[in-house]
């Protein structure tokens, strides 16, 4: 392999690839590691769409803004040779290249489409509501993985390896890896995730985009590509077209941007995105990027980008008619059970600096984060929440918070997680098997963790045998509002089959607290001994 | 650092890949639930129990107070005539302390990590050619083996340490049960030649106390909750699939209120006892005493005392104070 740009630059592609999907697969208990976390603060998309939406300056995306700075001084590179996406699709356009047809024209309106885009996620953020997460490549890409990828590939490798164990000699040798397999690669616990197929598919799409040109996402619609292209390219770097030119056209056929609009090689400008597949295949040689100032007047031809006024105000007023529906939708959807994380701020913040990327699912420990669907509305699509049924907030873990990149769940201490209130338990008195049938149970009472004193009591109470007559004394559970903190456990531990016979409502810290604002609790009776 | 997950089980042999194969046969046809999940009854000598025989005047051993947690464990171990009347050479041994609790050591929720690195040590004295030790946690498994600190203190005894996993789940039958007539286990549960049960001693709202039989309940798999409503025969009826050769209840620091969690360091007393006997019944009759109860309040333990398994009436044990 000769050593030249476009080479070097598909080597950094691929090891930048592999970087974030390791950073990704440990980014798990303990959390020692954050660089799933740091991957995803890289987005000057999210960093300046999180600050607008939010008014604040937040510290942990400056990152993001040293991309953006880099790119104003070197332009596109980011998207030709950092981010995982683009990398991903051009994997993809390699295989499905065969079926594409190569189209040289009419995309010059098309590139206007990720202004528009860029422009409505701004204007979105101006009335403080956070879209940048659903198209940003930063968030997408994790979340994909986290809802979709991982869960799949979990599931087949733990099948696979269960197969492999029925072959006779052959397991011995499966065995042996499924070990290592096991331990550094694959989830502790198959992880499953609402609304799985949907993200594949939006993921599915983008790939599949590129059976109509090669990187169709990123001309078009990629709202970061679209913000990072306004660098143009860059304050520091020219692209120069040699004398030796012939005109040969082989720059713009092998442009996968599809930037170079004529055989004199000229290039749109902010739509190059850096590859070097130009300046490495140019049979003559004649193409180069070189720094501003390098001697030689060699002719700089661009041609104008896709930014058009009528696509920024389009994208804008397309943003701002999106508020109102934002606002019905989180108001109409005020009966649906959200459960958020422990840390996370109150709603209209939440919803200011969540970019849906799914680490924080990927992270808990019991898959109790889900997302959302449009319980909320679009503005709370693919934000977590809480299903006890299916995983518990376990009471000494803060990794959500950790996880979190933009602080819309923020880290806690865990003495300060313990004590905050993510819902209260209520119970259902006609399935409650003590409650109801005369059962004891208390499976509830014993798993909650509350300290110093569960907020599941126990009260004795007398029941009939409605055959008999005979009473008995039985113990059923009782609630404390005061103490309880909606973790879940009780509902997920419940043994009624179907919904439990006691279900967590989601409710912020101070509306639990309000609900009972507490005795000051004595320890009262023990029960059992000493 | 307690060893990543491992596969929990020993060399496989024809026997395991016949059954397997029936297992992937069922799982073709939609069972889902158990992987591959066979069927077993229980009973001397089939190959999913593991029932030692019922001890016949065993005596208890008790050790107070005696300078930390391991020398307890030795003290007691060498009342009942040493490790070596539990363990033969070769002999590969489940150690299955209380690893229930994401709770760190000294809230008293999980069984003392030395009490479980002094066993182990034992076992291995004795010449046991493997010491397996593991639970099925309720809270999360990597947190609550961590915070235990019973992974690191085994695996630095020279224990197997490692988590279970669905994978290995079985359903066994118990014809002789008189409620719990089958259960999911998992199958290391009857993978070792002796189970030296491990339990640490505390309070329960349902039960009012867990001890040696109510421990057994970590080798259940998920679905154990149903096992609340009739726990009095339910846990008899487990100790028909499962019983230990010997029952070590660790009553070091013990939760007296909010068990079996424990709520703060005021639940938790130090009565500094570790007791064992072969008799499962007696040593649980005994634990209870530290509590200010009798066996007989403890049901299930009449209930298996009523079945003839084990001797209740602490008049009746012979009592080695070592």
């Amino acid at each position: 392999m000769k050593l030249n740009t476009r080479n070097i630059r598909r080597v950094v592609q691929v090891l930048f690839l592999l970087a974030f999907l390791a950073a990704f697969v440990v980014a798990r208990f303990p959390l020692e590691f954050r660089g799933a976390v740091a991957a995803a603060r890289l987005s000057p998309l999210t960093a300046v769409t999180a600050m607008i939406a939010s008014r604040s300056f937040i510290a942990v995306l400056i990152p993001g803004l040293a991309v953006l700075g880099l790119s104003i001084l070197f332009g596109r590179f980011f998207c030709g040779w950092v981010c995982p996406l683009g990398t991903t699709i051009d994997i993809a356009d390699t295989v499905i290249g065969r079926l594409r047809k190569v189209r040289l024209g009419a995309d010059k309106r098309l590139r206007r489409l990720k202004f528009a885009v860029l422009a409505a996620i701004l204007g979105f953020a101006l009335f403080g509501h956070m879209a940048s997460g659903f198209l940003d490549p930063l968030a997408l890409y994790p979340r994909t993985l986290a809802a979709a990828v991982n869960p799949y590939a979990n599931h087949l490798t733990r099948e696979g390896f269960d197969l492999l164990y029925q072959a006779p000699g052959i397991h011995i040798v499966s065995e042996a890896v499924y070990g290592p397999v096991r331990t550094h690669l694959l989830e502790f616990s198959q992880p499953w995730f609402r609304g799985h197929l949907l993200i594949f598919g939006v993921f599915a799409a983008i790939l599949l985009l590129g059976l109509a040109r090669s990187r169709f996402w990123c001309r078009y619609v990629c709202p970061l590509g679209a913000m990072l292209s306004l660098t143009r390219t860059g304050l520091l770097l020219r692209r120069r077209v040699a004398s030796g030119c012939t005109a040969c056209g082989k720059c713009r056929r092998v442009c996968p941007m599809g930037a170079i609009v004529d055989n004199k090689g000229t290039v749109m400008a902010g739509e190059c995105a850096l590859c070097g597949n130009c300046t490495s295949l140019c049979p003559k040689s004649s193409v180069r990027f070189a720094p501003v100032g390098t001697r030689g007047a060699d002719p700089v031809p661009t041609a104008a980008g896709g930014v058009t006024r009528r696509a920024v105000i389009g994208g804008l007023a397309a943003g701002v008619v999106a508020v109102p529906a934002a606002a019905a939708s989180a108001r109409l959807g005020i009966e649906a059970n959200v459960i958020r994380p422990p840390g996370a701020r109150g709603a209209g913040e939440f919803e200011a600096l969540c970019i849906r990327c799914g680490l924080c699912m990927k992270v808990c420990l019991t898959n109790g984060l889900q997302p959302l669907l449009l319980e909320r509305g679009v503005a709370g699509l693919w934000t977590p929440s809480l299903e006890p049924r299916i995983g518990y907030c376990e009471y000494n873990c803060t990794l959500c918070g950790e996880a979190c990149p933009t602080g819309a769940i923020e880290r806690l201490e865990v003495e300060q997680k313990r004590k905050t209130a993510i819902g209260y338990a209520f119970l259902d008195l006609n399935r409650c098997l003590p409650w109801a049938f005369g059962v004891e149970c208390l499976v509830c009472e014993e798993h909650c963790p509350v300290e110093p004193r569960k907020a599941i009591r126990l009260e004795r109470a007398e029941v009939a045998d409605p055959d008999t007559g005979r009473s008995r004394t039985i113990k059923r559970p009782v609630v404390d509002l005061a103490s309880c903190i909606g973790c879940g456990v009780c509902e997920n531990k419940c043994p009624v089959p179907g919904p439990a016979a006691i279900l967590v409502r989601g409710a912020d810290h101070e509306t639990v607290r309000q609900l009972h604002p507490g005795r000051g609790r004595n320890r009262g009776q023990q029960e059992g001994a000493g | 650092m307690d060893k990543g997950p491992k596969r929990g089980r020993d060399c496989c042999t024809r026997r395991d890949l016949i059954i397997r194969g029936a297992g992937a046969a069922l799982a073709v046809h939609g069972f889902t639930g158990c992987r591959g999940a066979t069927r077993g009854r229980t009973g001397a000598g089939g190959p999913l129990s593991h029932v030692a025989p019922l001890p016949e005047n065993a005596p208890l051993a008790v050790a107070r107070s005696s300078g930390d947690p391991a020398a307890a464990v030795r003290a007691v171990i060498h009342g009942l005539g040493g490790m070596d009347e539990f363990v033969s050479r070769g002999d590969t041994v489940t150690v299955k302390p209380n690893i229930g609790w994401d709770r760190p050591e000294a809230m008293a929720a999980n069984t003392h990590p030395e009490v479980v690195a002094a066993l182990v040590t034992l076992c291995l004295d004795a010449g046991a050619a493997r010491v397996k030790v593991f639970d099925h946690p309720c809270n999360d498994a990597r947190r609550t083996y961590r915070s235990s600190g019973i992974a690191q203190a085994a695996t630095d005894a020279g224990a197997d340490v490692f988590f279970l996993e669905d994978r290995s789940l079985v359903r066994v039958e118990i014809p002789d049960a008189v409620n719990l007539k089958e259960a999911d286990f998992y199958r290391e549960a009857f993978e070792s030649d002796v189970i030296i049960n491990a339990p640490v001693a505390k309070h329960h709202g349902l039960t009012r106390l867990t001890l040696g039989y109510k421990n057994l309940m970590g080798f259940l798999g998920p679905g154990r909750n149903r096992l609340h409503q009739n726990m009095r025969h339910d846990l008899v009826d487990l100790s028909l699939a499962v019983r230990p050769e010997l029952t070590v209840i660790d009553a070091w620091r013990v939760i007296v209120a909010n068990g079996p969690q424990g709520g703060s360091p005021a639940d938790v007393e130090h009565p500094r006892v570790v007791a064992a006997s072969r008799d499962m019944t007696a040593a649980d009759s005994f634990a209870a005493t530290l509590f200010g109860l009798t066996g007989p309040d403890i049901g299930h333990v009449q209930e298996a005392a009523d079945r003839g398994f084990g001797v209740i009436d602490l008049d009746q044990v012979e009592l080695i104070e070592v």
